[in-house]
């Protein structure tokens, strides 16, 4: 019952917040493949712990966008008062009813990623702490080796190519079938669309979960925040390690500064992972 | 001759050589193809279009490029591959092509256009999941050593902040329910929870936001407030957990004690928290009784109030626990009891005794002129015991079609204080006083589709009489009052949103019925009073209350228009009834705007009419302090002010800057004047009929910033103040104003992991210039601050405190403190922690300070505080 009436609930705001996320967004282009991956981080790298979370890759002539959906439909919800109250509600369902998974939030990446927009240019929209941030990097392939071994993956042959991209070793399965050089998050350059990436350690793992070509919402660029401020990418990761652009009071509060015990898992080991990219370092 | 060693070797790395050699001869043997690709149809060039070499069995992929901007493309492949491999040409939305290596170094390739069909994977939508970390805080996670309830916790967490009096708000807005395992038992009093609920038995604290807590309106009326929901650990539920403080310790003239348990328990059909404390250590837990509820806040103001003080003031600067010389006995037990498809039921009993001793010297100066003024001196020492006891039951029906909600609640207090007062007039003093009061609280909605209809319903009697005596060596002054009240607040609310607007609509009906008697014998003879008041004051009003809200990207906006329609009536003993009918419109507008990431500018403003003051309300004289007679005024007038503030922020998170900027200034036309007369050791204050017009205008500021070095954070907090007031003292005019300034600077450093360092300076310096003159009263305090706390272990926490006070008024010497403090913990186990806490080391002997009034007075102040002492005891959790 608390399914069809969370069902319902999104039903209804995905009407009432559909002017609203109008205001938000900028078509870039129309889309000629979306895709959709789940990508599975490992919350301890020692462990088996894992996150999960579904993300959206839109395909242009141009440009593409990636982002996870659950971000998106929280950006969405909140950006309208009806949304923001439904989804206050949501979450006090979610929460009353213990079914912590049915919150209206997102778990593994939670920036927007635009590829070649501008041209050349990989744009990211984020926030550090309660601050909305913007970075711009060089739109550059990953520099691929072929590898021998050849695979399908629902039903499209694919082969293996190998990379090294900011601090990990990746293994991306791509189909020539579908000759878009495309693949989620900054992943490009290959002949053929990345149906599966990897990094060797299995910290992180993107596997397609389904392609549409019909009917599909175009690119767009979603500004739900109206300003934000701009960083560089190593400024922003070493940022996002030392909770920067949180208000002072609450850095108190949570005792951000002090260092806290690492938190252990069954094993007494410390559960760590680190981001995509470990070139801060 | 046979070949040697020797020459074999040298064969050997020939024959090597020569191999390597051919091999590298012949990987050069490369051809580099370039070429073109074009649409067949146009002829225009296609950028982006992958080329892909393949050779061998499968065929494989041995090479790719891509087309660049003109359409063209090189790749090298080995001359042996040619003729043996082939180049695909693929690009979405065209035809795949495969060519044959050739030979040919020139490519010229044409892609016919073909739609492409990819074979779909249709998903369905994904399941919107979680994270968790914004609105669900792990308890564990913010706990540090030395937390002992989930108070503590409570303020480390993001958003959260807990007041001086207990009260929690979320984001700047306070919460409206505070529930623990979902159940609201304490009603608004959850200092109850924060205080005594011991931190380990908390799993989690669930931040509820926008949270509608009745059922019946969710998805209609939305919600502003969030509330706070304790999720307990398994383990802490169907049995009884608590904990327990045992301290005793000695102070040169009495041994010390500071005791307190409190035990509860947790399960689906009932829950209970008890406590039990007493304390003469200068802790006043009277506020962990203070009430949050909605509408004990709101109508607070509206009930009856002490004419005379009983009640002992706090010192200004210093904590309350140095100087408070206190006996306190506190018992409090609250049930919730949720039978099955039955109302939930809540009782709540609170008992407290609290008895505290004061020994004060206190200087007033009333000024005539910047000169010239009444100067007094008096020696207080006094012995105040207030009683309190408070009953309440309460029943809910929370359901989707509809809710009801009725409480009602008993409140009685008895408060007797006797003082000794030395100086220039002599005399002992009995005050005492008893009020009750009974409120009835009461919500009903009842929903049907969108449409909904609500009543609320508050009524409240509160009686509250008074006895004031005043023994001099010559005479006996006595002062009885007796104020009874009736009021009643009942209100209905509908909204709607169209698009950007929000419009919401709020009508009501009040009503308030006040009788008032008042007998004041022997006191100032000389001047004309009216010792006796017999009155009645009735007032009805309705109300209605429209509000907008537009919401943009960066702006938001709302404007208030409340229009109201009072008609009073006032009646004294042996005189016609009175009668007064006044229209209200009060509107109000708020607006913020945020230009930039690191800008916001808001503005707000209002103009409004205020009810008649119902407090000053009588026809009599009343004796307030042994040597102030106060006048009401019986007339009906009303004030008006008019506000306007504006500030802006700028913040450039990502470098730890934070700054904001505050403006406010106020105009209120006061229907009345203050008059005062100072004659036979008595002031007389009354209100004459005349316009006095106020000002007042303050400028804040903030600015904040981190480093990196030793994690140090740096901030300055300033402030300025200005207010101009007019009174009639002695027939002269008085024309006061005070100026004030407040500069904070704090510095906060953690050279170490195991060492903080917490550095506060706080300057206050007022000014106040009597009629205009060149020469200025002031007063100046100075307090500086330093803690270092040291954490060698983890079972050993230890702090040092040092404070310095530098008090000065004009004329007179600065008053310098020092006050410091010593205390540590030490963990024997999971459950139970030595505490040690040596209090005041240097063993400072008294605290004084002056300050300023915008009534042109000067009070200076000298209270004894808490001499050394120690104090050792046991802290243990079950």
């Amino acid at each position: 019952m608390r399914t069809i009436l969370l069902l319902l609930c999104l039903w209804n705001i995905s009407i009432c917040t559909r002017a609203q996320i109008e205001k938000h967004t900028r078509i870039l282009e129309p889309s000629i493949l979306v895709c959709q991956y789940d990508c599975v981080k490992k919350v301890d790298t020692l462990g088996t712990d894992t996150s999960e979370d579904r993300m959206i890759l839109r395909i242009g002539k141009n440009a593409s966008q990636f982002y996870a959906y659950s971000r998106f439909h929280n950006d969405s919800m909140c950006c309208d008062p009806k949304g923001k109250r439904m989804w206050g509600q949501m979450m006090v369902q979610a929460i009353r009813s213990r079914n912590y998974s049915s919150m209206p939030i997102s778990r593994v990446i939670s920036e927007y990623f635009y590829k070649n927009y501008p041209e050349g240019k990989i744009t990211t929209l984020s926030s550090l702490g309660t601050t909305p941030c913007q970075i711009e990097e060089e739109y550059v392939p990953q520099d691929w080796k072929l590898a021998d071994s050849t695979r399908t993956i629902l039903g499209y042959s694919c082969q293996l190519a190998e990379c090294h991209f900011r601090g990990r070793d990746y293994q991306a399965w791509f189909t020539p079938e579908i000759p878009l050089n495309e693949g989620p998050w900054k992943f490009n350059g290959l002949p053929g669309l990345i149906m599966e990436v990897y990094d060797t350690k299995h910290h992180y793992h993107f596997t397609l979960a389904g392609l549409q070509q019909s009917g599909t919402e175009p690119v767009c660029y979603y500004d739900f925040q109206s300003h934000y401020e701009k960083i560089g990418r190593i400024e922003y990761l070493k940022a996002c390690r030392s909770n920067k652009g949180t208000n002072p009071e609450i850095r108190k509060r949570l005792n951000l500064d002090n260092p806290t015990p690492a938190k252990r898992n069954a094993q007494g080991q410390i559960i760590a992972n680190d981001y995509l990219e470990k070139d801060y370092r | 001759m046979r070949p040697t060693g020797m020459t074999y070797k040298l064969l050997l790395v020939w024959s090597i050589a020569t191999t390597c050699f051919s091999a590298m001869a012949q990987n050069n043997h490369t051809a580099m193809l370039k070429g073109t690709v074009s649409d067949q149809s146009n002829g225009k060039r296609l950028e982006a279009v992958n080329v892909l070499l393949y050779a061998g069995k499968g065929p494989k992929m041995i090479k790719f490029t891509t087309t660049g901007k003109e359409g063209t493309f090189s790749i090298q492949i080995p001359d042996s591959l040619i003729g043996k491999s082939y180049l695909q040409f693929s690009y979405m939305g065209y035809e795949t092509l495969q060519r044959r290596t050739d030979g040919s170094n020139e490519w010229t390739v044409k892609l016919a256009a073909k739609e492409m069909e990819i074979r779909e994977i249709i998903v369905k939508a994904p399941k919107v999941k979680a994270q968790g970390d914004t609105l669900i805080y792990d308890v564990r996670q913010f706990s540090k050593e030395g937390d002992r309830s989930i108070g503590d916790v409570l303020r480390r967490m993001p958003g959260i902040k807990t007041a001086e009096n207990g009260q929690i708000t979320y984001n700047g807005i306070p919460i409206n329910r505070f529930y623990i395992e979902n159940s609201d038992m304490l009603e608004g009093q959850y200092g109850l929870a924060t205080h005594n609920l011991p931190n380990k038995e908390v799993g989690s604290v669930e931040i509820l936001q926008n949270h509608q807590p009745v059922k019946a309106l969710e998805g209609i009326a939305f919600s502003e407030q969030a509330a706070i929901n304790l999720r307990l650990k398994e383990g802490a539920k169907h049995r009884w957990i608590g904990t327990l403080k045992l301290y005793a310790g000695i102070a040169p003239k009495e041994g010390l004690w500071n005791g307190q348990g409190a035990f509860m328990h947790f399960d689906k059909k009932h829950q209970n928290i008890n406590t039990l404390k007493t304390n003469n250590t200068g802790q006043d837990t009277s506020h962990e009784l203070n009430s949050f509820n909605r509408n004990t806040l709101r109508y607070r103001n509206r009930l009856l109030t002490e004419y005379i003080g009983i009640t002992p003031p706090y010192s200004i600067g210093l904590d309350r626990e140095r100087e408070l010389m206190n006996h306190t006995y506190q018992m409090t037990t609250n049930h919730l009891f949720k039978p099955a498809n039955e109302p939930d039921i809540k009782t709540s009993l609170t008992y407290q005794r609290h008895q505290e001793d004061a020994m004060k010297q206190t200087g007033y100066t009333y000024y005539e002129s910047q000169e010239d003024g009444w100067n007094l001196y008096e020696q207080e020492e006094s012995d105040y015991t207030k009683e309190q006891l408070s009953a309440t039951v309460s029943t809910e029906i929370n359901k989707p079609a509809y809710n009801l909600t009725e409480q009602f609640r008993i409140d009685m207090d008895w408060k007797s204080r006797d003082m000794n007062l030395n100086g220039g007039q002599a005399n002992q003093q009995h005050l005492n006083s008893n009020g009750k009061k009974a409120v009835n609280d009461l919500f009903l909605l009842k929903r049907k589709g969108n449409n909904f209809f609500t009543v609320s319903s508050y009524i409240a009697l509160n009686a509250l009489p008074q006895r004031f005596n005043v023994q001099t060596k010559d005479a006996e002054v006595s002062q009885a009052i007796n104020q009874k009240l009736l009021f009643t607040d009942n209100l209905c609310g509908w909204g709607f949103i169209a698009g950007r607007i929000v419009i919401d609509l709020n009508a009501g009906i009040a009503g308030m019925y006040k009788d008032m008697d008042s007998q004041l014998n022997n006191a100032g003879k000389d001047f004309d009073l009216s010792p006796t008041a017999d009155m009645t004051l009735g007032h009805t009003k309705l109300s209605l209350t429209p509000k907008l809200s537009y919401t943009a990207n960066d702006f938001q906006a709302s404007l208030t228009l409340p229009a109201g329609y009072s008609n009073y009536r006032y009646e004294t003993a042996g005189q016609k009834a009175a009668k007064h009918h006044y229209f209200s419109f009060s509107p109000s507008f708020y607006s913020s705007w945020r230009p930039g990431i690191r800008w916001e500018w808001f503005i707000q403003g209002g103009f409004s009419t205020q009810d008649i003051n119902t407090r000053l309300f009588y026809p009599s004289d009343l004796l307030t302090t042994y040597r102030t007679i106060q006048r009401g005024l019986a007339e009906f007038c009303h004030t008006k002010v008019t506000t306007v503030n504006g500030g802006v922020k700028y913040n450039i998170p990502l470098k730890e800057y934070y700054s904001k900027l505050e403006v406010f200034q106020s105009w209120s036309a006061i229907p009345y004047t203050l008059v005062q007369n100072i004659k036979d050791g008595y002031i007389h204050s009354k209100y004459l009929p005349g316009e006095r017009n106020i000002r007042q205008t303050s400028i804040s500021g903030s600015i904040s910033k981190g480093t990196d070095w030793a994690k140090t954070t740096g901030s300055l907090q300033a402030g300025w103040n200005k207010s101009s007031s007019y009174l009639l003292r002695n027939e002269k005019n008085i024309k006061n104003q005070l100026t004030s300034i407040h500069i904070e600077p704090e510095i906060d450093i953690n050279p170490a992991t195991w060492m903080n360092i917490r550095y506060t300076l706080t300057l206050d310096k007022e000014w106040m210039k009597v009629n205009e003159t060149k020469k200025q009263e002031s007063t100046c305090s100075l307090k500086q601050s330093l803690r270092i706390r040291i954490m060698p272990s983890e079972r050993l926490n230890f702090s040092i405190k040092g404070e310095h006070y530098a008090n000065q008024a004009t004329g007179t010497d600065s008053h310098n403190f020092f006050l410091a403090d010593m205390a540590f913990t030490y963990k024997l186990s999971k459950y139970v922690s030595l505490d040690g806490h040596i209090a005041n080391l240097l063993n400072e002997k008294t605290y004084a300070y002056s300050s300023l009034s915008d009534e042109a007075m000067k009070i200076n102040k000298w209270y004894n505080i808490r001499p050394r002492n120690i104090l050792i005891g046991a802290y243990i959790t079950f």
